[in-house]
């Protein structure tokens, strides 16, 4: 096991490498010049901006450049705003709580709606809960979340009143937000749990262990879940980049002060540090998040840290 | 998405069905579903493009109370300057579309050759050509899509470029391991004996037999690259203004949801359409396609019918 | 087989099991009558198809709700068939153990074989983790398996197949129970190693004095371990035997071509051919109202279209279902001149 993570994190490395040289080129391949940008309105003269310039390291060499700025990375330094000139790391980390919380609502949504819908379903193909289900969790995956979270707000929050639409007043705040960005999530989670499940309880080993007079809920727990789960928990970890990125819009339609609100603002200003902060930031946790469930799924199933495909 | 299905169908065509493990009843549902869809997408089709014909108004013209009621006039209400929602429902659509699909196809325009390439060549250049994919899969797709409207500035060339990057890893990694599976079939090393470059074993030995794979994802992807592209548009990076869209006009109504439900509700509703159909129609060619148009009789596969569970899946498979 | 002896172990009775399938209604099993004493072994003989897994599954309980299972199934005393789920988890595995067909698939891939083995000893024998730990080392050693303790901890694909099915075997007779079920217990093994796994199978039985219904399409491999054999075709037992008889005398035609079928291949290496008979079993959703064997028979005729056979004492000790059983080979005058 501990070769297997050893493995995994080394593998990691050159992804993490290649994602800030992308963020890095961000720059580069922005039409006109930085410095012009900064200095946009202040009416510079040739000095002020070849001054600049030299301050941002613009006139070094490209490869001098990402060097640069791999060093400042690992600091943990993520450049300064150009709107507001504060620390890029400490907008992130004002903002940040938001997304989390946003995020994590959302998969505890996704997970708990996802798990027991896809064990009903999955336990019992055919069933009337299972055709439900499936319809719901077609739809579920269909409904843009944007316009679901209209839709829940036109209902909860409109019509009856129950929930509030907007900002971050108390705990009831969230879960509008949640709702809409876990449910089609959840939807992915029912379908493929569902469908594994019903692999599972096709394989023999599944009979075998029936005949040694096992209970279902024991036969559920002990073994279907924990071969169905493998190929789910994979795709959660996939999904949870899904999230990040829902939570661009959802933050902007509940007025929520997070990173995606945050990342549509710096883009309509051009705050290019910022879109770099924030852009590079969420793959950096997405690879992170990917890499637990991968650990996880070696946990969970001795063949995949062997390097077996099924 | 179906991806599930397409990959282990090809990895796997001959499952053993287990004798005692058969699941009675219940085949050929999700068939008479995908069928159904195929003809529906085609409706829709036909309606956008007839959107000229078919729309009571222009889609930028004014032409009753702001924030109207559905009424026989106006079927779907009137917008929060009193615009036809229908008419511009139906224009708008023509301008999500079109966006879908040539992001779609610019996308696969890449990352088809690439995945094939690499997987045909392997070795380093392969491997380092997908770990250059992988780092774009790094970024969750909008992201990615965002970075591109950050180097480009807004506009409906920009959300196509977004999209088009954004997807084309994924179309890379799909064939990148179906290509993989098919190298060491002997036919196509018998091509290779008699003489064959790689461009024609390619074309002719190879792309013929993951093509079935291919077609599943392109429909699919349809699904997910409108869900992108409208939700590009939502932001306000993509369309200016008074033209239609759906994800614009989505974002258009959010502000009036607690007076005028009506102006998001055509737009979102069609979205929804179309990522269903794109899921059911996609699902179906997966069954179809990839499991010898259905004469093999899988009830057990049949019945895990996984309608629509996104690319993620596909790349997740594709992985392994 | 009327021979008197102790009382049943198993009896079934006119065990019918029936699938809806698309097609109509599939009739697997078909009136299957077998006695199982304490101790003995049992051999179950039939093509592929012929509905041995099917009475397995239907004796365990095992079969999908929808599937329709009628007749009885006696066990110790009581009918099996009208017991209530509850009831039939505690027999399954404590009273009657099952040997699973395809050793590869018969261990959950993901779990340890310790994990595997313990279930049972602690659903049913209320040990503890740790005595059933200890408990599951030593059947491990019992079925051959090197270095028991430390084994617990791998997993299912860290063995060949030979020793997962050890393992199963181990699993199944864990609590002892008076009955194992063995399903093919060797189709799916190396040549190399059949034999020694069904010599395991054989001697653990006897040792422990567990009875033993061994299934196979095999006639060779269930005739040098069973004391007695039932044919089955078709869902049906079409002859029953002592296991040297049926082999030196057979009487029913498709026991006789079965028995032809082996010795015509009998040069070529063992696992070459499956033994063949010309034509095919009929088709179990559409069952002739006669003889099932009619139309691949040499001795049928034409009342044997149209009236069943039924399994009917033919000497003292053999039943056969069939109008012209294939008359005795060295017919001693004393059994002629019953
Ligand atoms: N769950 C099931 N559903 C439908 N048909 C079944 C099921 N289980 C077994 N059958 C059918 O019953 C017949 C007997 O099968 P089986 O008992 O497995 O034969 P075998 O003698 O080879 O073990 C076969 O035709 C098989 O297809
Ligand atoms: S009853 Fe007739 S057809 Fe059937 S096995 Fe006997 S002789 Fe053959
Ligand atoms: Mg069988």
């Amino acid at each position: 096991m501990l070769a297997y993570a050893l493995r995994r994190i080394v593998v990691s490395v050159p992804l993490l490498v290649g994602v800030s040289l992308l963020v890095f080129l961000i720059l580069r391949l922005i039409p006109g010049d930085p410095a012009q940008i900064l200095l946009f309105g202040a009416n510079p003269t040739p000095d002020m901006v070849a001054e600049l310039r030299h301050q941002l390291g613009l006139d070094q060499s490209a490869p001098a450049q990402y060097w640069l700025y791999a060093q400042r990375l690992v600091r943990g330094d993520l450049g300064y705003s150009y709107v507001t000139n504060s620390p890029v790391m400490s907008e992130i980390a004002a903002r940040l709580p938001y997304t989390i919380e946003l995020a994590l609502a959302a998969l505890g949504v996704a997970l708990v709606l996802g798990f027991v819908t896809g064990i009903l379903a999955g336990m019992w193909p055919g069933s009337v809960i299972d055709r439900i289900a499936t319809v719901v969790s077609v739809l579920g995956l269909a409904v843009p979340y944007f316009w679901l979270a209209q839709l829940l707000v036109l209902i909860f929050a409109v019509r009856l009143g129950w929930l509030p639409a907007l900002g971050l007043g108390g705990p009831t705040a969230i879960v509008l937000p949640a709702l809409s960005l876990g449910l089609g999530f959840a939807a992915i989670i029912t379908r493929l749990l569902r469908s594994s499940l019903i692999e599972v309880y096709q394989q023999p080993y599944l009979l075998v262990a029936r005949a040694k007079g096992m209970a279902p809920s024991r036969l559920l727990v002990r073994h279907a879940l924990r071969n169905a789960v493998g190929s789910v928990v994979t795709v959660i970890g996939l999904q949870i980049g899904n999230l990040f990125a829902g939570a661009v819009a959802i933050e902007i339609i509940f007025g929520r002060p997070g990173l995606g609100q945050y990342l549509v603002s710096s883009i309509q200003q051009k705050d290019i540090p910022a879109i770099q902060g924030v852009v590079l930031f969420v793959a950096v946790v997405y690879i992170g998040v990917n890499l637990l469930v991968d650990l996880a799924h070696g946990v969970l199933d001795p063949r995949v840290r062997l390097g077996w495909s099924r | 998405m179906v991806a599930v299905t397409v990959v282990e169908g090809v990895a796997a065509p001959a499952t053993v069905e287990a004798p005692t493990g058969g699941q009675p009843g219940r085949t050929g549902g999700g068939d008479r579903f995908g069928l159904i869809a195929c003809a529906v997408g085609v409706l829709l089709v036909l309606v956008l493009l007839l959107a000229p014909v078919l729309a009571p108004s222009d889609p930028t013209s004014i032409v009753g109370d702001a924030r109207g009621h559905p009424s026989a006039a106006h079927w779907f209400g009137l917008d929060a300057l009193g615009r036809d929602v229908l008419s511009r429902t139906l224009y708008g659509g023509r301008e999500t579309l079109v966006i879908a699909l040539l992001s779609t196809f610019f996308a696969a325009l890449v990352g088809v050759p690439l995945g094939m390439l690499a997987g045909y060549v392997g070795r380093w250049p392969g491997g380092v050509t997908m770990r250059v994919m992988d780092v774009f899969l790094a970024f969750p797709g909008l992201l990615l899509a965002l970075v591109i409207v950050t180097i480009r500035g807004p506009g409906t060339t920009t959300v196509v470029a977004a999209v088009a990057v954004s997807f084309a890893p994924v179309f890379a990694r799909v064939l990148y391991g179906a290509t993989q599976r098919v190298r060491n079939q002997e036919y196509v090393a018998a091509a290779r004996v008699v003489g064959c470059g790689p461009a024609r074993i390619l074309a002719r030995h190879v792309f013929p037999v993951i093509l079935p794979e291919l077609i599943v994802v392109l429909s699919s992807a349809i699904g997910w690259t409108t869900l992108l592209s409208a939700t590009l548009n939502f932001l306000g990076f993509g369309v200016r203004p008074p033209a239609p869209e759906w994800g614009a006009d989505l974002a258009a109504g959010l502000s009036h949801i607690s007076q005028a439900w009506w102006i998001s509700t055509a737009p979102g509703v069609a979205v929804t359409l179309v990522i269903l159909l794109a899921n059911l129609v996609g699902d179906h060619l997966g069954g179809r396609l990839t499991r010898g148009g259905g004469r093999r009789r899988r009830p057990a596969r049949r019945d895990t019918g996984d309608a629509g569970v996104p690319v993620a899946e596909a790349v997740a498979k594709a992985k392994e | 087989m009327s021979a008197a002896g102790p009382d049943p172990l198993l009896e079934l009775r006119d065990l019918r099991v029936r699938f809806a399938v698309p097609g109509g209604t599939l009739s697997a099993v078909n009136g299957v009558d077998l006695v199982v004493r304490p101790g003995e072994a049992v051999g179950v003989v039939g093509e592929s198809g012929s509905g041995k897994s099917a009475t397995c599954l239907a004796i365990l309980g095992l079969h999908p709700r929808t599937a329709q299972v009628s007749g009885s199934v006696v066990f110790q005393g009581r009918d099996l068939l009208t017991l209530s789920d509850r009831a039939m988890r505690s027999v399954r595995g404590r009273e009657i153990g099952l040997v699973y067909q395809d050793p590869m698939a018969a261990l959950n891939p993901v779990r340890s074989i310790g994990a595997q083995l313990r279930e049972p000893l602690m659903l049913h024998q209320g040990m503890t983790r740790r005595q059933a730990n200890e408990r599951a080392a030593e059947l491990l050693a019992q079925v051959g398996i090197y270095n028991p303790a430390r084994q617990l901890a791998a997993h299912p694909h860290e063995f060949s197949g030979g020793m997962r099915q050890r393992i199963v075997i181990a699993m199944a007779v864990a609590c002892r129970p008076p009955l194992l079920l063995a399903d093919e217990p060797t189709t799916a093994l190396d040549v190399s190693v059949q034999a020694q796994v069904l010599d395991l199978l054989a001697e653990l039985t006897r040792d422990l004095g567990i009875a033993l219904v061994l299934i196979s399409h095999d006639l060779s491999v269930v005739s040098s371990v069973a004391d007695r054999v039932a044919v089955m075709y078709a869902g049906q037992v079409v002859e029953r035997s002592p296991a040297i008889s049926l082999f030196e005398d057979p009487r029913h035609p498709y026991t006789a071509a079965l028995l032809d079928s082996i010795s015509e291949v009998d040069d070529l290496p063992p696992d070459a051919l499956l033994p063949t008979i010309p034509g095919s079993p009929p088709d179990l959703r559409a069952l002739p109202a006669g003889c099932p064997f009619a139309p691949r028979c040499p001795r049928a005729q034409e009342h044997c279209v149209r009236e069943p056979p039924s399994l009917t004492p033919d000497l003292s000790d053999r039943d056969v279902a069939c109008w012209h059983p294939v008359p005795a080979r060295n017919a001693s005058p004393l059994k002629v001149a019953r």
